[in-house]
């Protein structure tokens, strides 16, 4: 059998084939599977799709005929191409995507010939095609390829003869054809198909496969993009099967037992631990650590200490240099005085002894030695000494002097105010010391009225947070829900109900403001009052200023009574936003492997049961168990019998779910008389067996009878074309 | 062999192909390569563009070549019907009563009520909840769904063809 993973080889054998051997195509929805009449298997097959990617080096667009092939992305980029498939349901539509796809089977078979293919083909098609669409194809094959004849059989039909030569099944019975599109129930009568009664129900593996994928997409958000239509295609084939009943299969884990978890199969996505937590150092490491740090630190108080000997010993001989020039300047005459002044650069005497008080302090200071706070000193001087020109009045002042007086008022204020409030920051303490003294009074005096006091001030208080709490939820402050965040559009209604009394007010306050405006004469501001308006809209929430008072005192309560009662218990939850300033933000929990897992549970029996059930996702339609028993109500009442004693055979890829052969009986047992028997049959190939009949069909001799021409075509037109129909079963069986 | 030949040809052409595109086609003399073939699946193997996977576009068995018959840049004839567009110029009203057609053969409506399952875990549901309009089998699940963004219930209910699709 073919190898769809691989590539297939170009066919070498081209020359051995007999000459006019016919083409065999069976164009499913899902794959393409092509070879030669009479042979047991197909040559190869692909996926029945064309992608229309770029290629990365010349920017020519080119058809990639197939299944997506990862190593392909090297060269070409399909970032913008869409897989294309010539088909719409189970109806080819589109013929230029059928051309490349065909192009691509004919080169890959190793076909030679000269502007023609002298071979001619059978292709398979859906059951009642419509005449458009079977007069394209052959048009197609006609004017494309030159192709010397074609014929059309329906897969399912084929797939039952093949299983009927292999004594699975009767002459008489129904075929159930599951494709990747749709699914279709033919009766068979006598190895023929009685198409006025079958029937086709639009779901087929593809719905599956979708179906699978959106539920997973779903439930697995963060995953969409592992979740890929490959990949879950891939998902059920493995492990999706059709329960035997769906009920009892679905309490299996709606209880949840240990049978449910052991059908629950799990994916794991590809997941990179979190490097190990480093291990706690040994105490060598410690030690050794230790060790180079003290090196480092010790290095660096050496450079320091060096640093600091300069620096005393330069402050040491500018303080001798200062103290030199003082001596000087005493001892030198007042015509010196200037020279020796100009000389050493300084101005004044008075320069000089501050330059020196400063140098003999940061000597201090370098030396360790105690030095006497500076502060004091300016405090010792008296307010008229530092502000000398307050008191002048302006007049006598010159522009200077003036803006020096405001200075002067300025810091003169600023520092009275620090005192001021240092002042009062002594006074609170010292209240608050006494405060608390005379609680420890009260409590010595009597412990437990003391407790019980406590008690009832702490009962208050939370009950009035709490009162509190619940008010701001039901104005609407959106509670969280388990860590999800909830939408405001979900849980509450319009925005009126989430508002209080107090914010209707403000809001009505804003809008009249701000549409207010332009009726007269803006005398808005011209009276005090008027201001008064935005101390009201500023206002936003009514009490925040008593709540967090409270929630002050609640907190200092709580500590009290678990300091002085070892039964009290904090209420959880109060004063919670305290608290959570106090506590570091949690850090998110590290992702685990079972983050990237995605478990297949229900799944696996819930997504091909829309093969049973088309109503779970919105198809009203028949499924499969009820689509036998349509089919039998549309036959003819002579063949009736016939059929319903008949086998059942099941085809087509989508229906290898395990469970469905039995799941099918059951189902018409419950419709059928009680004695009735029904075999449902499985096939030997569900996806391989229509091209066999097919290649069986096209190596006899009715295939030559069936096969038209183009020129019969051209002769007889559309209308003979619909009633183009194989006879299938005069093949005889060795021919 | 002759293959070999031509895909060389189409390499050694690809510069110019975009010139080649804008001449009139002419049947089966053109070299250039511009809507060439390739064939997926290569082995690991495989260097893409090598002369196994590029196929020349002029195919020495066809009768007349696929850009001949699309022509780039020809919306013509690329148009496709759509099913429901070919059925409905099938005329099927005009067939006889007897003769079985693409839509006669459709399935008939179910008989049976549907049976309703949850939406999110696809347990049975005995409930609807008639805000997200979504089913549910029970409390836990019910309070999942009024925590799930609207986004979700939408998905949910465009998985059973439900969901509201607002044009």
């Amino acid at each position: 059998m073919a190898d769809t993973s691989i590539r297939p080889l170009r066919q070498r054998d081209y020359h051995l084939v007999p000459r006019r051997t016919p083409l065999v195509i069976d164009n499913g929805a899902f794959h393409c599977r092509i070879g030669w009449a009479g042979e047991d298997s197909p040559r190869f097959e692909f996926r029945n799709v064309v992608n229309k990617p770029r290629h990365r080096a010349s920017g020519e667009i080119v058809s990639v005929v197939g299944d997506f092939d990862p190593s392909l992305v090297k060269t070409f980029d399909f970032t913008r191409a869409a897989m294309r498939t010539p088909f719409d349901g189970n109806v080819v539509y589109q013929y230029e995507t059928m051309e490349s796809i065909l192009d691509y089977a004919f080169e890959r078979m190793g076909i030679e010939g000269d502007n023609k293919i002298d071979h001619p083909v059978l292709m398979t098609e859906c059951p009642c095609n419509p005449v458009y669409c079977r007069g394209k194809m052959a048009e197609l094959l006609f004017e494309a390829y030159d192709i010397p004849s074609v014929a059309f059989g329906i897969d399912a039909v084929f797939g039952y003869l093949h299983n009927k030569n292999q004594g699975l099944c009767e002459p008489d019975g129904v075929v159930v054809c599951s494709g990747h599109m749709a699914t279709h129930v033919i009766p068979m009568v006598n190895g023929e198909p009685v198409l006025e009664a079958a029937v086709r129900t639009p779901i087929g593996g593809y719905h599956v496969t979708d179906y699978l994928k959106r539920l997973l997409s779903l439930q697995y958000p963060f995953h969409v993009n592992n979740i890929g239509w490959e990949k879950v295609e891939e998902l059920k084939q493995e492990h999706c099967y059709i329960a035997s009943d769906y009920h009892s299969e679905l309490e299996i884990f709606e209880r949840g037992s240990p049978e449910a978890d052991e059908k629950t199969k799990v994916w794991q996505l590809p997941w990179v631990p979190p490097p190990p937590e480093k291990e706690p150092a040994t105490e060598e490491e410690i030690a050794r650590k230790a060790a180079i740090r003290e090196k480092q630190g010790q290095r660096l108080r050496e450079m320091a200490a060096a640093k600091r000997s300069t620096k005393i010993a330069d402050l040491e001989t500018e303080v001798i240099g200062l103290e030199q020039l003082l001596q000087n300047l005493e001892d030198a005459g007042d015509e010196d005085i200037d020279a020796l002044l100009a000389e050493s650069g300084y101005l004044s005497r008075e320069e000089i002894q501050g330059a020196l008080a400063k140098a003999t302090v940061s000597l201090r200071k370098l030396k360790g030695e105690a030095v006497l706070p500076e502060p004091e000193k300016v405090d010792d001087s008296t307010e008229k000494d530092k502000y000398p020109l307050l008191d002048v009045p302006n007049s006598l002042l010159t522009v200077d002097q003036l803006k020096e007086k405001k200075r002067q008022r300025f810091l003169k204020m600023t520092s009275e105010g620090r005192a001021r409030a240092k002042l009062k920051r002594q006074e609170e303490g010292l209240e608050k010391e006494r405060e608390k003294q005379l609680e420890e009074e009260r409590r010595l005096a009597n412990p437990e009225q003391y407790l019980e006091e406590l008690r009832t001030r702490h009962g208050e208080l939370s009950a009035r947070a709490e009162q509190r709490k619940r008010k701001r939820q039901k104005n609407g402050a959106i509670p969280v829900v388990a860590g999800q965040p909830a939408t405001g559009t979900l849980v509450l209604g319009g925005r009126g109900e989430r508002l209080t009394a107090m914010q209707k007010e403000r809001m009505r306050l804003l809008t009249t403001a701000a549409f207010d405006r332009g009726k007269e004469e803006d005398t808005f501001g011209m009276r005090d009052e008027d201001w008064q308006l935005y101390k009201r809209m500023g206002k936003d929430g009514e009490d925040d200023e008593d709540a967090e008072e409270d929630d002050a005192e609640l907190v200092r309560l709580e500590a009290r009574l678990q300091e002085i009662d070892s039964t009290f218990q904090p209420t959880p939850g109060l004063a919670q936003g305290m608290q959570k300033t106090n506590v570091e933000v949690q850090a998110p929990k590290p992702l685990t492997a079972e983050d990237y897992r995605i478990s297949l549970g229900v799944e696996r029996f819930r997504c091909p049961e829309i093969v049973l059930q088309p109503s779970m996702v919105g198809v009203d339609q028949v499924g499969v168990g009820e689509l036998v028993g349509a089919s039998f109500r549309r036959m003819p009442e002579n063949l009736h019998e016939l059929v319903v004693k008949g086998t059942i055979l099941l085809t087509g890829g989508n229906t290898l779910f395990s469970g469905l052969d039995a799941r099918l009986a059951a189902e018409l047992k419950a419709s059928r008389p009680l004695d009735s028997t029904i075999r449902v049959v499985k096939a030997a190939d569900p996806l391989l067996d229509a091209w066999r009949g097919a290649s069986r069909f096209a190596a006899s001799g009715a295939f030559r009878r069936f096969a038209f021409s183009k020129q019969e075509y051209e002769e007889r037109g559309q209308d003979w074309l619909r009633k183009h129909k194989l006879v299938y079963s005069n093949l005889s069986p060795f021919s | 062999m002759k293959r070999k030949s031509a895909q060389l040809d189409s390499l050694s052409n690809s510069a110019s192909a975009a010139v080649v595109v804008d001449l009139p086609s002419l049947s089966g003399t053109k070299v250039g390569s511009n809507a060439s073939t390739v064939a997926a699946g290569g082995g690991p193997g495989y260097e893409p563009l090598d002369s196994d996977v590029i196929l020349p576009s002029v195919l020495p068995f066809k009768r007349s070549q696929l850009l001949d018959r699309y022509p780039k840049g020809h919306s013509r004839g690329r148009h496709w019907k759509h099913l429901k567009q070919i059925i409905q110029a099938e005329n099927y009203q005009l067939y006889p009563a007897d003769e079985p057609t693409y839509v006669s053969i459709e399935a008939p409506p179910s008989m049976y009520p549907a049976k309703k399952y949850c939406d999110i875990t696809g347990f049975e549901a005995p409930y609807t909840d008639p805000r997200t309009k979504l089913r549910y089998a029970n409390a836990d699940i019910f309070k999942r769904i009024r925590s799930l963004p609207d986004e979700f219930i939408q998905g949910y209910l465009a998985l059973r063809n439900a969901a509201v699709i607002i044009k």
